[in-house]
């Protein structure tokens, strides 16, 4: 089926905001808000005006205990961030540790510079359904890298997951999200990165926001790669 | 997972724009500065209770889904990409999602009685809209909204504010599933042709 044009596409756009779409066609719009910016666009002006749909509501006031439940909220969360304030407070003090510990730091990111430096081991182009390459992924000594081709429409309250097939018809393995536009690098342990380089198959899937809820793609397959040795 | 991806960098938010409190609050929280959060909830809780409020038919269901939308910004504000929509545009759409979320949980509930698009449109504007730009969006769509027939404005308001399909709003209205369809199509077109109007 083809990408509708002009006021049929604004109301395929306005209702994908608004969720009057049967499941069936919210899919299919969901590649197309992928593979055609036009639409994307569409899409982020009907949220756009939702949003102020929204806002027209009267303002109400919480109940009081809503703002303690998001501080009681807020105190879990800090733990992490007191840990560091702790740490950053023992170093200022302990001065000839420092100095040792920046020492080995330094050694360690030579080191990182000449890993970085080295070549990649491997390489994925993810080519979508009209053979064009979206993502291109270079693997190897502890790094992966992710270059986004051009700008990638995502649809609201959802990401773009990578998966890879260790064998054909094997069950799919979550790698991790990709981004949408830029370029990436995330940590690649060794053992990840021989399963990956030797996949038989890597996939990225649209999935709900932060990644499929399952373990298993939910959504539709948008790329495809083969993977290379370099 | 397998790996834990280095965030990517979306584009960053209006930070130019000195003298906007909900920037500002909007880096804090980005920065993970507690205060940051406290600081958009001060801003934007009571706009987006109000709406809660709207579209769920419970006090407690509207509680909920606030604090899951504040939640939701801090766990995730990495996600948001300043290209493609305005800060407000993000946290809303956040809440509406949460909303459609706990509704769909809440299926058997039958929303409020005074929920109406009418009684929306019929209230002076909020005045906690801090932006200018956003006060005069919200007049705009307010008289675009203003242009439709009753029964458009009506299918919106019950697709939007009430997560209800055609075929619901069809049994809802008690009115021929086409005549809806037709209202909706209508009245988005509508709408679309009066917000772009100079």
């Amino acid at each position: 089926m083809k990408l509708p044009e002009g006021e049929a596409r604004e109301l395929l756009a306005a209702e994908y905001v608004l969720g009057t779409l049967t499941p069936t066609v919210r899919r299919r719009v969901e590649r197309w808000i992928f593979l055609h910016p036009e639409l994307a666009e569409s899409v982020r002006r009907w949220e756009h005006d939702f949003a102020r749909f929204a806002a027209l509501a009267t303002p109400e006031t919480p109940p009081v205990r809503c703002r303690r439940r998001l501080e009681s909220f807020l105190k879990n969360e800090r733990p992490r961030r007191r840990l560091t304030l702790i740490a950053a407070g023992f170093w200022r003090y302990a001065a000839p540790l420092a100095v040792a510990a920046s020492l080995f730091l330094v050694a360690v990111l030579v080191e990182r510079v000449r890993t970085v430096e080295r070549p990649p081991a491997g390489i994925a182009v993810l080519v979508g359904r009209h053979g064009h390459a979206h993502w291109v992924l270079t693997m190897g000594h502890d790094r992966m890298r992710v270059v986004v081709v051009g700008r990638i429409a995502l649809p609201p309250h959802k990401s773009y997951e990578l998966w890879f097939e260790p064998r054909a018809g094997a069950r799919m393995v979550p790698v991790g999200l990709l981004p949408s536009r830029g370029l990436m690098t995330a940590r690649l342990p060794a053992a990840v990165y021989v399963r990956l380089a030797h996949a038989h198959l890597l996939a990225v899937s649209l999935e709900p926001a932060g990644g499929s809820p399952t373990g298993r793609p939910t959504g539709p397959v948008l790329a495809t790669a083969t993977p290379q040795a370099v | 997972m397998a790996s834990t991806p280095e965030p990517a960098l979306p584009s960053p938010p209006p930070e130019g724009r000195s003298g906007d409190p909900l920037a500002a609050a909007f880096l804090a929280c980005r920065r993970q500065d507690p205060r940051g959060l406290e600081k958009l909830y001060e801003l934007l809780a009571p706009q987006l209770f109000g709406f809660l409020r709207r579209m769920l038919p419970r006090k407690d269901l509207a509680e909920e889904a606030l604090q899951d939308t504040f939640v939701n910004i801090w766990r995730r504000i990495e996600d948001y990409d300043g290209a493609r929509g305005e800060i407000r545009t993000w946290i809303f759409a956040i809440a509406h999602h949460r909303a459609v979320d706990i509704l769909r949980r809440e299926r058997r509930l039958v929303p409020t009685p005074d929920t109406d698009l009418e009684s929306l449109l019929a209230t002076a504007p909020p005045e906690t809209a801090h932006e200018p730009l956003a006060r005069l969006e919200e007049t705009r769509l307010r008289d675009c909204l203003g242009r439709l027939s009753q029964d458009q404005r009506r299918v919106l308001f019950l697709a939007y504010y009430h997560d209800r399909t055609q075929e619901e709003i069809a049994r809802t209205l008690g009115s021929p599933l086409g005549t809806v369809k037709s209202w909706m199509r209508r009245g988005l077109l509508g709408l679309r042709r009066c917000l772009e109007t100079p």
